[in-house]
């Protein structure tokens, strides 16, 4: 399971025995740091953090190596903002680069990896099912049972998002596949192509959903309280760790 | 243990599935309801833990009427069910959070669950694997986690349908030696297939057809009675039929494989 994007890699160091709700709202606190600092520079002490937060959790390289399928995305970002940034042209030509272009591009990208950086940081050194319980346990004061959910239904619906998308995506694949085996003209048309994709993935989960929500109900679902696999439990470390990224924070956005 | 007494039901397009069923399990015991496609198996046992309620005729588990709304969570943790397709049964990422679902459901205390959770998934074999991603299993270990999700509520009963029609024969075999297991350890089984050669080991089996209860007895009597109308049974059955027919073996003799056909004709010392 190591190497995928956001995917979780078992250890025992002290960012894994964190409370999850106490990373999360770290990685929430940081993201607001991280869009309001306009200056490469500020960046850089957040790069030089996540290295040594990085290495506190000892997961090594993985978690940047993960990044690596959403390179293209950042050049693009990056390309865009160069291209289409109002302001003085790098080179003599009617499609050029702009020098702010060039500045902001880098500031946004920046950001945007470094905020994937974190997240992935978050995913790493936490199992989904603890990212879950956290978010639910998060989530339990706020009166949603008003717009007609609990807490655990919203919990329940992210750990099986977490097998359904990736298996989804998988069965998507097969069909594709078996379609391009038959002689379908998938790749001429990419409306008509889409749609043929579209319509068997969609019955498929149609069905699958049935399924599963069969399955759930007859291992006892019902949708309110429930607990879990694993209890969470708020140590001294955890109120340490919060009261320094929400002192951190506070200074920063307001001194 | 379970009881049905009269059932019949229409689904609510107002197609008549199940047809005036009667049918009681005992516990400890292993039966198999044999069926071919859409003779209505899977209708009949969602019966068995209230998924489905009857349109006339009366459920009951452990005597308790599943038509009542109050002791359908009790009847549920009692009669556990696993499902056809390996891959629309996973509620978890991995293997332990999949099986601890049930248990959560219950609201135990988390080390309560760690413990059941790790006795199901050792009853299935897959303890190497209880940190692995759903995602990266086999359907044959899709389908021993889901039969592990389902012990770790600690059922009585335990219900299969046609778990094994999505596998390879490897762990069609596999997923067949752990249901006989579980009975050997005191589980009631029943055992939803379309299958003859999955029929033989059990006490007893009941065939469907149309919604109705073809035959009802031991795998030797229905079998027979199966042979007897003309219809094909598995080959080393018809064999060992004719042998009897012919008087060269005993008519006692009622092998489940040709395996142990062939003991009984040349045994190997
Ligand atoms: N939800 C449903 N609504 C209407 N008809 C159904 C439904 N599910 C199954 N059936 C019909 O009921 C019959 C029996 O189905 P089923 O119990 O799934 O049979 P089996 O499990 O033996 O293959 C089939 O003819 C099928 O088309
Ligand atoms: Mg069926």
């Amino acid at each position: 399971m190591e190497g995928f994007l956001f995917s979780y890699v078992a250890g025992k160091s002290i960012l894994h025995g964190l409370d999850p709700r106490v990373k999360i709202f770290s990685v929430m606190c940081l993201s607001i740091l991280i869009f309001r600092s306009s200056a490469l520079v500020d960046l850089l002490v957040f790069a030089l953090l996540f290295v040594g937060l990085t290495i506190l959790a000892g997961s090594g390289l993985s978690g940047i190596r993960s990044v690596r399928p959403l390179l293209p995305i950042f050049v693009f970002i990056f390309l865009i903002h160069s291209f289409f940034t109002e302001g003085a042209a790098l080179f003599n030509s009617q499609f050029s680069p702009t020098y702010e272009g060039l500045l902001k591009g880098s500031l946004v990208t920046v950001r945007f990896i470094l905020l994937i950086l974190y997240g992935s940081l978050l995913t790493s050194t936490t199992r989904p099912a603890v990212i879950t319980a956290g978010i639910e346990r998060i989530l339990r004061p706020l009166p949603l049972r008003r717009v007609g959910v609990t807490s655990f239904e919203m919990a329940t619906m992210m750990s099986l998002a977490l097998y359904f998308v990736p298996h989804l995506l998988w069965y998507a694949g097969q069909i594709k596949d078996s379609q391009l085996s038959r002689g379908s003209k998938y790749r001429r048309d990419p409306i008509s192509g889409t749609l043929s994709l579209a319509i068997p993935v969609l019955k498929g989960s149609m069905r699958m959903a049935d399924d599963v929500a069969m399955a759930m109900e007859s291992r006892c679902y019902q949708g309110n309280f429930r607990t879990s696999l694993f209890e969470l439990k708020m140590t001294a470390r955890d109120v340490l760790v919060c009261s320094i990224v929400l002192g951190v924070t506070a200074l920063v956005l307001y001194a | 243990m379970i009881e049905l007494k009269g059932v019949s039901y229409s689904y609510p397009n107002g197609h008549k599935v199940l047809d005036n069923i009667d049918i009681r399990i005992e516990k400890g015991s292993f039966t198999t309801i044999l069926g071919d496609n859409g003779s209505g198996k899977s209708t009949l046992i969602r019966h068995m833990n209230g998924l489905l309620k009857p349109s006339h005729g009366v459920v009951s588990v452990c005597g308790v009427d599943t038509a009542s709304p109050t002791d359908i969570w009790k009847i549920r943790q009692t009669v556990g069910m696993v499902f056809q397709d390996p891959h629309s049964q996973a509620v978890g990422a991995t293997v332990e959070e999949d099986v601890a679902f049930g248990p959560e459901n219950l609201a135990l205390e988390s080390d309560e669950i760690r413990l059941l959770v790790t006795n199901a998934i050792a009853n299935v074999g897959l303890e190497c694997l209880e940190d692995s991603l759903l995602m990266s299993l086999s359907g044959g270990q899709l389908q021993k986690t889901a039969i592990a999700g389902v012990l770790a509520m600690v059922p009585e009963i335990l219900i299969f349908d046609e778990v094994t029609s999505m596998l390879d024969s490897d762990s069609r075999s596999q997923i067949i030696d752990i249901v006989r297991q579980l009975n050997k350890r005191g589980k009631t089984v029943v055992y939803v297939t379309h299958h003859m050669e999955e029929a033989l080991f059990a006490d007893r089996v009941i065939v469907l057809e149309n919604g109705s209860i073809a035959s009802d007895g031991t795998p030797r009597d229905v079998f027979r009675e199966i042979y007897a109308s003309g219809r094909k049974v598995p080959p080393h059955l018809e064999l060992a039929f004719r042998l009897q027919d012919a008087g060269m073996i005993s008519p006692d003799v009622f092998p489940v494989d040709a395996l142990s056909l062939k003991e009984e004709i040349c045994p190997s010392r």
